[in-house]
């Protein structure tokens, strides 16, 4: 089997993972006068394991049986859901809970093959709002309301 | 910091404002920002304000509390600092936040908000458990200044209330405060189970939680942190057993930054009732708090002592450098 | 028999037609908002807090205790329909829960999550009313050198949830324990791993992790990798009900649950997740079907849910006795009773037995409500699998965004929750299992600071592990259980006789 782009970067990002840990211990300031095991022992252990495992995986990438390879992912759906969320955070503040949770509602749905765009729209903001109410006004959570922050 | 003129249009205000009127206009609405999850210390002070407030009818329309927690209350500075508030908006903080501060090295400080008054104080307490050897403050100092890494002392987190007692104590028996053996615990309720289960030898904390265990004799209190004796509680002062420290951790309110000089007088004057009401005094004997108002330019005053006091304290044990 | 006495006078002050209603008001709101991702007992009870100063105390708590065990009933909802835990004491529940729900056995697995929280609760309950006073005292003998050596025990547990390879679990379980170095070392009070960014010095989220590697990333992979819907999750198979044989293979697993999660959760540094782990290891080695365990095993789902809800009745148990808070629910509970100008301890069953046995009788109360609400809904709830798939999972985000967002109302937290999003994707692509990130991130920190606490007591001396007679006790047990499974098939293979064939 022909060794996968994708699981190389996966193992490399473990090895990344690992040498980040080991780095960034050495900013910790040590010390533990009566403990002996400092803020910085636990870092140097899971950063230490992480390039180990990591570098057993690169091995096991570059001799080509590291893993089954993954089924294609469908990248469209996987950008539909992707944008959603990420343009929900973004309006999250500007345009309050209700229609960014909407959007992300719409495009999620997209991403599954709804293709009515008007109905998604119309169910998500009416979770959105629903769940608005309930949450801040019923129970006080302090959502951002956008347009219906009228106090 | 008020520039002068701000400040000088803030005293004639309160000035004319107390030849006037002897009753503080209702405000609109309340804004109360809890900088910390539901449950500890400044959610019960925030609840506290807001149904005295409420009890009181000093505001007229809505009063909102919500809870902003993170890193020592300092993520909830931030945002408040910068938020308008329009109508009024406090925020409740304390000592905590001062330390917090300073041990974050948080961009935001104390000194962009608008402090409006400190509304209580609890004093700490040293305790041991029943069946310790250290029966009085005296055997504690000595043990601490002999050995200090024997003497593991459990309480809140690391730069919190608990632990710059312990520094100050440390400090004022001749004891290095950085070699204090302090074992840091997250919650409450975990640090008082160490001390009861005598997994260490001592313990500090705010004298209501320990309250309990004192009275049902399962803890020894060893001293009070309160500058002269409490009615009502029964434990003597480090002062008087000789130790010169005086330490309490009182919260109070602050209001956003550019807060206008009428909202500010709008703000004092509703703390003020508020304060003197039955209402608050009765929330004050049910949560235990010791009453330690002081307000406006008074409380800014202070807090600037504060700063500097805990930066020393905090400098001593190295967690600011 | 004066506790007898004092349980029904406290029935008597529960019972009243007024406080029923409560009592069923807060079970069936603790249910609806515990099945939301992200929205467990915690910000249940905070968010009703405001609610109940109006109520007199004994009405408020009794709304509460239903509250606190309907959001650990509602927890396991969504574990086991859609793989997304309500809370951190479900993630094991989802582990065997979804696989049973994906065979058809969704409602089964309701159930036995029902019946078997009923159980526990009920026992931790009867636990709680006799037994309080003894299990405290036993349970302040732990100081940090035990709870480091119950954590390594907890940590045993990932052998039971690695997955296929070995390797990668290994590594899901490092993932998480480099996400539980992030934030505030509280032995030193300095910042690890935070990048200067605020939102990170009190650590990364336990909610944004459970929701973004379940919700989140469930949701990107069924989209793009089984758009076909070809494994979608089967409607109901069979009956409705557990079958005898379900039933027959949960019993012993709630009472198990029932064993661990009540005396855990009665230490103050227990809480509900160990016990969950712990339950799962049991039950995996003691089955007589291992091979069934990742594949839907009932007793997967009875024994966890189990121990999740003996848990919370033992958390009660040094909240009323000595008024300590030993999880963010009991802290909140805490600060309603001050609320009240009441201050639990060993006062308060002298100054306030109406309103203690009154509690302890509604929890009981709340028990049978729950499960009686419970059970007939079990069915229902499987019919949410009946929404078409882009509207379920539209609104798995919508409750994703809200759960994530509800806990610190931050921004910040949203775009975290987006990154372990993708982090959960990349790792069921690639085929790495979630469970051990969770127990690594849960146990990691708790494990470290007590360690740290341990040693820093016994001035750098290792030996109180071995010392003390329980932490003792606790290793040998953690080493019982690795060695355990080897010695087991050397003894097999010992008393094999020679001449059988080869399994095939």
């Amino acid at each position: 089997m022909r060794a996968s782009g994708g699981a190389f970067a996966v193992a490399v990002g473990v090895v990344g993972l690992g040498l980040f840990l080991l780095l960034g211990a050495r900013g910790i300031a040590g010390d533990a006068p009566y403990a002996g095991v400092g803020p910085r022992a636990f870092p140097i252990l899971v950063g230490g394991a992480l390039v180990l495992a990591g570098g057993a995986l690169l091995l096991r990438v570059l001799r080509g049986r590291a893993f089954p390879e993954p089924p294609r992912a469908e990248r469209p759906a996987l950008a539909w859901i992707l944008s959603g969320l990420i343009l929900a955070v973004l309006l999250f503040q500007p345009l309050g809970f209700a229609p960014s949770a909407a959007i992300a509602f719409v495009l999620t749905a997209r991403g599954f093959g709804a293709r009515r765009w008007g109905r998604g729209l119309v169910l998500g903001l009416a979770l959105g709002l629903a769940v608005y109410l309930v949450f801040s006004r019923a129970l006080g959570v302090s959502l951002p309301g956008g347009p219906l922050d009228w106090r | 910091m008020l520039r002068p003129t701000t400040a000088f249009i803030a005293l004639l205000s309160v000035i004319l404002a107390g030849t006037f009127s002897a009753f503080a206009e209702p405000l609109p609405s309340l804004k109360i920002l809890v900088p910390a999850n539901p449950g500890g210390g400044w959610d019960q002070t925030g609840r506290a304000v807001e149904q005295a407030l409420r009890a009181e009818k000093l505001v007229t329309g809505a009063i909102r509390l919500s809870n902003r927690g993170g890193a020592g209350g300092t993520i909830g500075l931030a945002e408040f600092a910068k938020s308008k508030g329009e109508g009024g908006s406090l925020m409740v903080m304390g000592l905590v936040m001062v330390g917090a501060i300073l041990t974050n090295k948080s961009p935001v400080t104390l000194e962009s908000v608008t402090p409006i008054a400190r509304l209580t104080s609890e004093y700490l307490v040293i305790a041991v458990p029943e069946s310790s050897k250290i029966r009085t403050l005296r055997d504690f100092t000595e043990a601490l200044k002999k050995d200090p890494g024997a003497v593991a002392i459990a309480g809140g987190s690391r730069g919190g209330s608990d632990h710059i007692l312990a520094a100050l104590v440390a400090e004022a028996v001749g004891a290095p405060p950085a070699k204090v053996n302090y074992v840091a615990y997250a919650g409450g309720g975990e640090a008082v189970a160490s001390l009861l289960g005598a997994q260490v030898v001592a313990g500090i904390s705010g004298y209501g939680e320990f309250q309990a265990h004192i009275e049902s004799k399962k803890l020894r209190a060893l001293a009070l942190s309160a500058p002269a004796r409490i009615p009502g509680i029964n434990v003597p002062t480090l002062k008087e057993q000789g130790v010169n420290v005086e330490f309490g951790n009182w919260r109070g309110v602050v209001a956003p930054e550019g807060t206008s000089a009428a909202n500010r007088k709008a703000l004092l004057d509703t703390v003020d009732s508020m304060v003197k009401s039955a209402s608050w005094k009765a929330e004050l004997r049910k949560q235990n708090w010791e009453d330690a108002y002081l307000a406006g330019d008074a409380y800014a005053r202070f807090i600037r002592a504060e700063n500097e006091r805990i930066g020393a304290v905090l400098k001593g044990v190295g967690l600011v450098k | 028999m004066e506790t007898l006495a004092a349980l029904a006078h406290g029935f008597g002050v529960a019972l009243t037609p007024i406080n029923l209603v409560f009592a069923f008001v807060g079970a069936v709101l603790g249910t609806t908002v515990g099945i939301l991702p992200g929205v467990g007992p915690a910000l249940t009870v905070a968010l009703l807090l405001p609610v109940t100063y109006n109520l007199a105390p004994t009405a408020s708590f009794i709304m509460f205790a239903g509250v606190y065990y309907g959001a650990m009933y509602g927890g396991s909802t969504t574990s086991i329909l859609i793989n997304t835990p309500g809370e951190s004491a479900s993630i094991i529940t989802a582990v065997e829960g979804y696989q049973m729900a994906r065979r058809g056995r969704g409602a089964a697995a309701l159930a036995t999550a029902a019946v078997g929280s009923f159980v526990a609760g009920t026992l931790a309950t009867i636990g709680l009313t006799f037994l309080a006073p003894l299990l405290v005292s036993v349970a302040l003998s732990f100081g940090p050198a035990e709870y480091f050596c119950l954590m390594l025990l907890a940590f045993t547990t990932v052998s039971a949830v690695l997955g296929e390879s070995r390797l990668r679990g290994i590594m899901s379980l490092l993932l998480g324990l480099a996400l539980g170095l992030v934030g505030i070392d509280t032995q030193t009070g300095q910042a690890r791993f935070t990048f200067g960014i605020p939102a990170l010095l009190d650590g990364v989220g336990m909610v944004l992790v459970v929701v973004g590697l379940f919700a989140v990333g469930e949701t990107l992979y069924v989209a793009s990798h089984e758009s076909d819907g070809g494994t979608e999750v089967a409607p109901i198979r069979g009956s409705v009900w557990m079958t005898r044989e379900e039933w027959r293979r949960s019993w012993k697993p709630w009472l198990r649950g029932t064993l661990l999660g009540f005396p855990i959760g009665a230490l103050p540094a227990g809480g509900a997740e160990i016990p969950t782990f712990l339950s799962y290891l049991t039950e995996k080695r003691l089955s007589a079907h291992p091979e069934e365990f990742g594949k839907g095993a009932i007793e997967g789902v009875a024994g966890p849910e189990a121990a999740n809800n003996a848990a919370a009745a033992g958390v009660l148990a040094p909240l009323l006795t000595l008024g300590l808070p030993t999880s963010a629910t009991a802290a909140i509970l805490l600060a309603a009773f001050q609320g009240y100008g009441l201050q639990p301890g060993p006062l308060l069953f002298e100054r306030s037995p109406d309103l203690v046995w009154g509690v302890i009788a509604s929890l009981y109360i709340g028990n049978v409500m729950l499960l009686i609400l419970n059970l007939p809904l079990a069915p229902l709830w499987v019919r949410l699998l009946a929404i078409p798939r882009p509207w379920l999972y539209g609104g798995i985000m919508v409750f994703a965004l809200l759960g994530a967002y509800a806990v610190n109302g931050s921004t910040a937290d949203l775009v975290i929750l987006v990154v372990i999003g993708l982090l959960g994707y990349v790792m069921r692509v690639y085929d790495f299992p979630v469970a051990p990130v969770l127990v690594g991130m849960i146990l990691g920190p708790l494990a470290e600071q007590q360690l740290r606490r341990a040693l820093a007591i016994s001035r750098g001396d290792p030996s109180v592990f071995l010392t003390r007679p329980i932490a003792a006790g606790l290793l040998a047990v953690t080493a019982a259980v690795l060695v355990a499974p080897a010695l087991v098939k050397l003894l097999r293979r010992g008393l094999t006789p020679r001449h059988t064939p080869p399994a095939p």
